[in-house]
């Protein structure tokens, strides 16, 4: 219901505007959130023979929370998707990378970079798929014509995870390791710029564009995660 | 060589067998109480084996339970699955499998993590190696199910699970833990086909034992020598612990046995010592108490014996066998004194014989012997001679003239005076008897009498000239009384002396020709000199058996 508003809210606000296409310019912070503190060990603490390691985040963490995040646009007027061929490579029994952004209609391909086999597959809504066991240099491909979140796994090794956000547009991005972002020509209206992050969520914040870079600026406090 | 004494032989006979029999108990004793330790030992080690047993088969349990768990991880069943449809040939099937073990590996505490083909073939794995992880080289594994698997050097317990897929089988998984005694109480060993795999007894090493238990069955009780100490040795039966392989724990007999040690000292060195002597005691008192009227008997016998007599001896024993021997040696000593009374008797009838056949060839000296002896046996008395040097005495006068046998009768029975050359030939008799008496035997102590009864005090006679003492005390008594009874004997050519007139003479003589003290024993006598004894002592004197050989001299000597 809300989208619904929203959608509607935002599709008056493109016709009614008047002004030229645009940058949306800016910034996505990350941010840790304070959570419950963990009284529980970690499970290899009973373990003999392993030393828990110490808790204690690692320094890039943010950058790497970073690289998880995808920044599109959302908007009520139809705008075009220009579909393009990427990549998520399973190499070192992880994908590569862990968030892919991708418009609606692209080609995404698997390919197995590892000496083991991998099995990619999806049950989420916007796309499900099961690739089957394929071996190294092999490579397998998917097209993803909805947009939506798809989470992607390898049914050999559980904790392989990745996420291929399928955008509705072609303006979708992903944070320069600084955060930075640009959504280059946006056409004037109103729209609604989201932020995605996998365990934080959506973050939205609506934009008016017309003449000129708008610059918007997102926090994103994340949990911490579970080694 | 002297022959042992029947006390000992009773001491040797009663003390040998019950020491015997001591020892024998006591060592009896301690062999039982070695083999109850040694019982204990077992009983001990086998308590502690089912408490190992149910440990490992609770951890066997929970192993399994774990991996129940484990192998039903949709992953690894996918591994296993990937695995199962490449057959042999899918290395990179195999490696996924493996990739996937070893993610596992890393959360469970085990040592060894192995994956199996459906076949059984161990075709994936990884172990822990010092901080980390490394796979396990397929070649080195054997092919087994649940138990111990040596691999490079070290050894496993290993617990394995199939993994199915509905009905399908896929494979097998199995975890492992680097095997180790942490639960065994006491020493134990690990063999493989009696090859010492693992063990924990200090400062022992593998090739000793495996000497040590090269004697020993795989799988049965053993007793083994380490470090100079005995174990007891004894599989641990129920434990799965696959093909040849054996855990044996140890207890050292020679630790366990070591309290019983002390207290079999304690009670040898006591109780032994105590039971020793109290046997040494009641041996020497029972072998005294067997022998002791054995002994007096024999004492009393030989005591007889010295005394030259065969007397009867008391019947005092107190036992039977005793008895009887007393009462034996009494019948055979009547029966020998009987004898030797008819034989002295017979002796004595010889000799009077002889006196009388001395007196008969002198008629003027007629019953002279007798008179000697009587006189003799008188004085004898007064100078205290007992009753054996009496008789000698007694007998030795009768005969002291029994030379004149051998004096023809021209010098003996002449009138008148001899002529020194008749006189000569008369100081032959003491040679001649003592020739005749020297002959008989049991005469022997009458001799000095017969031949020196002529010797005088000062040495003056003869036939040897003997003086004082050399002259024994009766030969000198028979000397002084057969002087008297010459001088108050009545002569064919002269009346004889009146008893003052001899004893005058005898005293003058005293010194010279008598010996002082017997001429002064002799005249303390009195006139009569003979009178002063009893009319018995005179029948005794012709004839102790009542046998009276000269009734006519002894009547005239009795008025």
């Amino acid at each position: 219901m809300r989208r619904l508003a929203l959608v509607i809210w935002t599709g008056l606000a493109v016709t009614g505007g008047t002004l030229g296409a645009g940058n949306i310019e800016g910034t996505i912070r990350v941010t840790r959130r304070l959570t419950r503190q963990r009284v529980t060990p970690v499970v290899p603490a009973y373990h003999r023979g392993v030393v828990a390691p110490a808790e204690q985040p690692s320094a890039g963490w943010d950058r790497e929370e970073l690289d998880r995040v995808a920044v599109y646009l959302e908007s009520s007027a139809e705008l075009p998707s220009t579909p393009v061929i990427a990549q998520l490579e399973q190499r070192g029994r992880r994908f590569l990378s862990h968030t892919l952004v991708v418009p609606a209609g692209s080609t995404v391909s698997f390919p197995n970079r590892d000496p083991i086999f991998h099995n990619v597959f999806s049950l989420s809504r916007a796309k499900s798929f099961d690739l089957g066991n394929y071996r190294q240099n092999e490579t397998r491909s998917v097209v993803f014509t909805k947009a939506g979140v798809v989470q992607v796994y390898c049914h050999l090794h559980p904790n392989m995870a990745a996420s291929i956000v399928v955008t509705p547009n072609k303006w979708a991005a992903k944070p320069s390791p600084a955060g930075a972002f640009v959504l280059e020509a946006v056409p004037p209206g109103r729209h609604a710029v989201v932020v995605w992050h996998p365990s934080a969520g959506s973050f939205r914040k609506n934009v008016q564009v017309g003449g000129g870079a708008v610059q918007l600026d997102f926090e994103i406090p994340v949990d911490e995660r579970q080694p | 060589m002297r022959k042992p004494p029947f006390a000992w032989r009773v001491f040797v006979l009663a003390f040998v067998p019950v020491c015997g029999v001591l020892v024998g108990s006591l060592t009896a004793v301690r062999m039982m109480m070695a083999d109850q330790v040694k019982e204990g030992l077992r009983s001990s080690l086998r308590q502690t084996h089912e408490f190992l047993v149910r440990i490992r088969s609770q951890q066997e349990l929970q192993n399994t339970r774990m991996l129940s768990v484990i192998a039903e991880n949709p992953s690894l069943k996918a591994g296993f699955a990937l695995l199962r449809l490449a057959g042999a040939g899918g290395e990179q099937e195999r490696r996924t499998l493996e990739d996937q073990i070893l993610e596992i590996s890393q959360s469970l505490g085990f040592d060894l993590v192995l994956a199996a083909n459906h076949d059984g073939e161990w075709t994936a794995g990884v172990r822990r190696q010092g901080e980390g992880w490394t796979q396990v080289d397929r070649g080195n594994v054997e092919r087994s199910g649940s138990g111990l698997m040596r691999l490079e050097g070290k050894t496993y317990a290993i617990t394995a699970i199939p993994v199915n897929l509905g009905e399908e089988n896929l494979g097998a998984l199995a975890v492992g833990r680097l095997f180790d005694f942490s639960e065994f109480t006491t020493p134990a060993v690990l063999t493989h086909n009696h090859r010492v795999l693992e063990s924990n007894v200090p400062g022992v090493t593998r090739q000793e034992i495996e000497a040590a238990l090269a004697g020993c069955e795989s799988s049965s009780e053993c007793e083994l020598r380490l470090n100079g100490e005995t174990y007891l040795s004894l599989p641990v039966q129920k434990l799965s612990l696959g093909r040849g392989y054996v855990v044996r724990s140890l207890q050292s007999v020679d630790a366990a046995s070591m309290p019983m040690e002390v207290v079999m000292t304690r009670v040898l060195r006591l109780a032994g010592t105590v039971a020793v002597l109290l046997l040494v005691g009641v041996s020497v008192v029972a072998s005294k108490s067997v022998v002791r009227p054995l002994t007096d008997l024999a004492n009393r016998l030989s005591e007889n014996w010295k005394l030259g007599e065969m007397k009867p001896v008391n019947i005092l024993a107190t036992t039977r066998e005793v008895e009887e021997l007393a009462r034996a040696f009494n019948h055979a000593a009547l029966a020998l004194s009987d004898a030797q009374g008819r034989l002295s008797n017979a002796y004595l009838e010889f000799i009077q014989s002889m006196a009388s056949a001395i007196d008969a060839r002198d008629v003027y000296t007629a019953g002279h012997s007798l008179r000697v002896s009587e006189y003799s046996c008188a004085i004898g008395q007064a100078v205290g001679l007992d009753e054996h040097e009496l008789e000698a005495l007694r007998v030795g006068a009768l005969l002291h003239d029994v030379g004149k046998i051998g004096v023809p009768d021209a010098v003996l029975q002449k009138p008148g005076r001899l002529t020194d050359e008749e006189f000569e030939i008369i100081k032959q008799h003491p040679v001649i008897g003592k020739r005749i008496v020297e002959r008989v035997e049991g005469f022997h102590r009458y001799l000095p009498i017969v031949e020196l009864h002529h010797e005088s005090f000062d040495g003056s006679g003869y036939p040897h000239g003997l003086r004082g003492d050399e002259v024994p005390k009766e030969v000198r008594i028979v000397r002084v009384a057969d002087s008297y009874d010459a001088m108050t004997s009545d002569r064919p050519y002269r009346k004889g002396m009146s008893h003052e007139a001899a004893m005058e003479i005898l005293r003058q003589c005293s010194g010279t020709h008598f010996d002082p003290e017997l001429v002064e024993a002799f005249a303390s006598l009195g006139s009569n000199p003979v009178r002063g004894r009893d009319l018995v002592s005179l029948a005794e004197a012709v004839g102790t058996s009542g046998n009276v050989v000269l009734p006519e001299l002894a009547k005239e000597w009795q008025q």
